[in-house]
């Protein structure tokens, strides 16, 4: 047998936890409509913001990544000249992008080519101000700098960025090489027990580099 | 675990910009720049797959291709050239069978396919 449904009075009805919860959200609600109508307006507009910002990034990235396409085809064809101008282009229309930053690493390697160090040391530092943790470019970037430093007779910086670019990735399989021309730029500028120090580095971290007998026969000459 | 990719450019900055690409698409990348620095990386990376490129001083893409072939057998090996107008590429290419494709590539089609394909045993080509 069915038991009689227990009438719930008004007075409990408004006793409802669930049922107050409720009213007082909304009473909350049409007292601060305008707020919350302004609230909600500023959500959406830095959401069409983002979306809009991200898609023009999007956009500016791919239009880079074809201009910088057709420059890097100059440059591995050994058109220099044209492809500076193609790699100018991409630096100075989409600043900021990973193309433009590539531009500039090989910029700095064209003007290094035609004996334009101090140009090609700004284009490496422009290179690694954005980029200076892509371990596949910022390695040779600063050796970038280690070379047109020595090039321009000052051996201790050239040491001193080459064992730079050696001890940010120790694991890279090019950081002993870099020690190497430290270690070699230091001698050049006379200090060599700093060059001592750098060829005993190489041959007690890096003993599988190829780099053993060669090192071994400069540490006995020296 | 991530597939081992080693690839092999005379060209310092094109082996960079594959290798950090493939870094990107989750592969463990090495570079070597010249044939017979590639023979000694191989030994001691062991990659599943070898991007080479065809045209090195000292040593030629296929040189090292069949070199590591005849001691790997089953190594997968995908050559890239700049010169794929020239019918001695195109002749070699169909002689050895190896996968190829022509550079500039485009990374995010081409590229990914055919390393992804080469690594899968579903390259077939086109």
């Amino acid at each position: 047998m069915l038991k009689p449904r227990k009438r719930i009075s008004k007075r409990e009805i408004k006793e409802d936890p669930l049922v107050t919860y409720y009213v007082r959200i909304q009473k909350l609600i049409q007292r601060y409509s305008r707020q919350i109508q302004i609230g909600l307006a500023v959500v959406l507009g830095i959401v069409v913001i983002a979306i809009f910002t991200i898609r023009s990034q999007q956009q500016a990235e791919n239009s880079a990544e074809n201009e910088m396409a057709m420059a890097e085809s100059l440059y591995y064809n050994q058109m220099y000249d044209e492809a500076a101008d193609a790699l100018s282009r991409v630096m100075e229309n989409f600043e900021g992008t990973d193309a433009a930053g590539r531009a500039a690493y090989l910029m700095g390697n064209i003007s290094y080519q035609n004996g334009e160090y101090a140009d090609a040391e700004a284009y490496y530092r422009e290179y690694l101000k954005s980029n200076a943790n892509d371990h596949w470019f910022s390695v040779p970037a600063m050796a970038g700098i280690a070379a047109c430093k020595e090039s321009m007779n000052s051996p201790q910086e050239a040491a001193e960025w080459y064992e730079r670019a050696a001890r940010k990735y120790p694991d890279n399989f090019e950081a002993p090489f870099q020690l190497k021309n430290a270690a070699r730029c230091y001698l050049a500028a006379a200090d060599t027990v700093r060059a001592k120090k750098l060829y005993h580095a190489i041959l007690d971290r890096y003993p599988d580099s190829g780099l053993t007998g060669e090192i071994e026969f400069i540490i006995a000459a020296l | 675990m991530k597939k081992k990719v080693l690839v092999v450019d005379d060209v310092d900055t094109i082996a960079r910009v594959y290798a950090r690409f493939l870094e990107r698409e989750g592969y463990d990348v090495h570079i070597a720049f010249n044939g017979e620095e590639a023979l000694v990386e191989y030994e001691k990376f062991k990659p599943d797959l070898i991007v080479s490129d065809i045209r090195m001083p000292k040593m030629s893409g296929f040189e090292l291709a069949t070199a590591i072939r005849k001691k790997y057998p089953d190594q997968k090996i995908v050559l890239m050239t700049g010169y794929a107008d020239e019918a001695e590429v195109l002749e070699q290419q169909k002689s050895h069978g190896f996968p190829f494709f022509t550079k500039p590539a485009d990374l995010q089609t081409t590229v990914a396919k055919i390393v992804k394909d080469v690594l899968a045993g579903n390259y077939k080509p086109e």
